[in-house]
């Protein structure tokens, strides 16, 4: 079978004598995808979270306790866009909600005299931008058959600060490590191309093109890209762990659901294309630039 | 005889303005062999990286087999290049492959052999410089004949029509480069087009042939005495 050229140089006693800078780039490429990972893993954990519990940031009608009015009202709520759902309480139900809520007792006389009207609690999209939810309630507020709105906008914000927190620091340290993982990977390929410089001009000499020259530098990368992808869906369970332990006092703080899932198949599928590409298209660029360097200097 | 090689009116400036020759004019014949000799320092390297299109004209046109390698591009240069023998002074052997890696590296960069034609070629290639069986060898094994004639087998086992050797005698002694010119008028007899640089005068009035001598800026073009008609 004829092997091609590129791959005679990674037979298997080539893989035997894997240089320790080679371990250490593929698990320097592991960490740089692994971390991003994880990130994403805390922001699907947080959007989940904030999604079971949007119930709570929520717009709150006061109202009469006429049914008449609940009809109406649900009227208006069907004509809008962004609402997840809403629930009536009665005058009763609403003043032993508020009750509960400020923790008094069953016995306690001052649940008698709460002064608590009925109410309409709107659950709105978390989708739903903050200036479309302003427009919203302020067009609700005008409706007559409906006395005051209070919306928990405070909470809404807090929550989608952050989320949006977490998903930018998950971009910024993306694109960080990333670059780390680049700038390892060309410093290795150009001591790589240092060495074999000799070797280049004699097969520039020869007549060979760039792309041969470059083909066992990128079956290389590939080879370690995959074996990073390995390393990295590796640890991802332990990262998970450490995860679940960190997020664990938080979730008791906030009374928060924080569940932190397995890797999905974006995720695998970020990993076992994201390492060997992100190992190749490096490679072929350090490539590239040093072939256009030594072919610079020799003229 | 057709023309192979035809240089007109080549000139080589180097900046700042040192000039290594103006208006080189010379042909080469299709199975002409050409001695190309010079002081040292001359440009006879400086010619031959010309023609094997490492180095580009200051002016002056280049045409091989009717092409003008002059207006190659970048692009076009390594497969112009897969059609000649270079030989070096030097032999340039990779010291991390085998000799037989070392020849089939030419037809490797080439192409489009299947693995078993590439190996015979490969054998062929050595057995024609008399290392037959010695594809397994390690350079660093090898004497400086041997290197020599492993370099001349890498440059012949992509049947070029034009080799070019650059001092490829410089650095063995009298037989050894006397074994090493019967090599290149072997491969003289087989149709190929030959240019040897070298300033062995001994060497060279062993095989007459056409000489090229590159003195003060231009070049001489001469018969070498004895040559045949």
């Amino acid at each position: 079978m004829m092997v091609p050229h590129g791959l005679r140089r990674l037979q298997p006693g080539a893989l035997r004598a894997l240089p320790l800078a080679d371990i250490m780039l593929v698990l320097v490429v592991a960490t740089a995808l692994a971390l991003p990972a994880l990130l994403w893993t805390l922001q699907d954990t947080l959007g989940s979270a904030m999604a079971q519990r949007s119930g709570g940031a929520a717009v709150l009608f006061l109202r009469d306790d006429q049914p008449d009015t609940q009809r109406e009202v649900d009227a208006v709520l069907r004509d809008s866009e962004g609402v997840q759902g809403w629930d009536h309480l009665s005058a009763n139900a609403a003043r032993t909600a508020f009750a509960d809520y400020l923790g008094l007792s069953a016995q306690d006389a001052l649940r008698d005299t709460l002064d608590v009207p009925a109410t309409t609690t709107v659950r709105l999209d978390t989708a739903l931008a903050a200036a479309a939810a302003a427009d919203m309630t302020a067009r609700w507020r005008e409706h007559p058959r409906i006395d005051d709105v209070w919306w928990d906008r405070d909470e809404r914000d807090r929550n989608l600060a952050l989320y949006a927190l977490v998903r930018n620091s998950g971009y910024v340290l993306t694109l960080i490590l990333l670059g780390a993982g680049m700038a390892i990977i060309a410093g290795s390929v150009g001591g790589r191309l240092a060495r074999e410089q000799p070797a280049i001009a004699v097969m520039t000499l020869l007549g060979a093109t760039d792309r041969f020259i470059m083909r066992p530098h990128v079956l290389h990368a590939l080879l370690l890209g995959g074996a990073a992808a390995v390393v990295a869906h590796l640890l991802l369970p332990l990262g998970n762990a450490a995860l679940r332990a960190g997020l664990a006092p938080l979730e008791a703080l906030l009374a928060l659901p924080l569940t932190v899932h397995a890797p999905s198949g974006a995720l695998l599928l970020w990993l076992y294309l994201g390492a060997p590409l992100l190992a190749a298209t490096t490679t072929i660029l350090v490539v590239r630039w040093q072939l256009q360097r030594m072919r610079t200097r020799s003229e | 005889m057709t023309s192979l090689l035809q240089l007109t009116n080549v000139c080589k400036r180097y900046p700042p303005g040192t000039r290594v020759f103006k208006n080189v004019c010379a042909t080469l014949g299709e199975g002409e062999f050409a001695w190309l000799t010079g002081r040292s320092g001359a440009g006879k390297s400086t010619l031959l990286k010309l023609i094997a299109g490492i180095e580009r004209p200051s002016q002056g046109h280049i045409h091989v087999n009717g092409r003008d390698i002059t207006m190659l591009s970048a692009v076009d240069i390594p497969a112009y290049r897969q059609h000649l023998g270079l030989i070096f002074q030097d032999p340039m052997l990779l010291m991390d492959r085998s000799v037989a890696a070392n020849v089939g590296l030419s037809l490797d960069i080439r192409g489009g052999l299947r693995r078993a034609e590439r190996d015979r070629r490969v054998a062929r290639a050595l057995a024609r410089v008399g290392l037959d069986g010695r594809g397994d060898s390690h350079p660093a094994h090898l004497s400086g004949g041997e290197a020599a004639r492993v370099a001349i087998a890498r440059a012949l086992v992509a049947g070029p029509r034009l080799v070019l050797a650059d001092e490829p005698t410089g650095n063995l002694d009298a037989a050894l480069a006397h074994d090493i010119l019967g090599l290149f008028r072997q491969i003289n007899g087989f149709g190929v087009s030959v240019i040897v640089a070298s300033h062995d005068e001994s060497l060279i009035a062993s095989y007459p042939a056409t000489r090229w001598h590159l003195q003060d800026h231009a070049v001489q073009v001469a018969s070498v005495p004895g040559m045949p008609a």
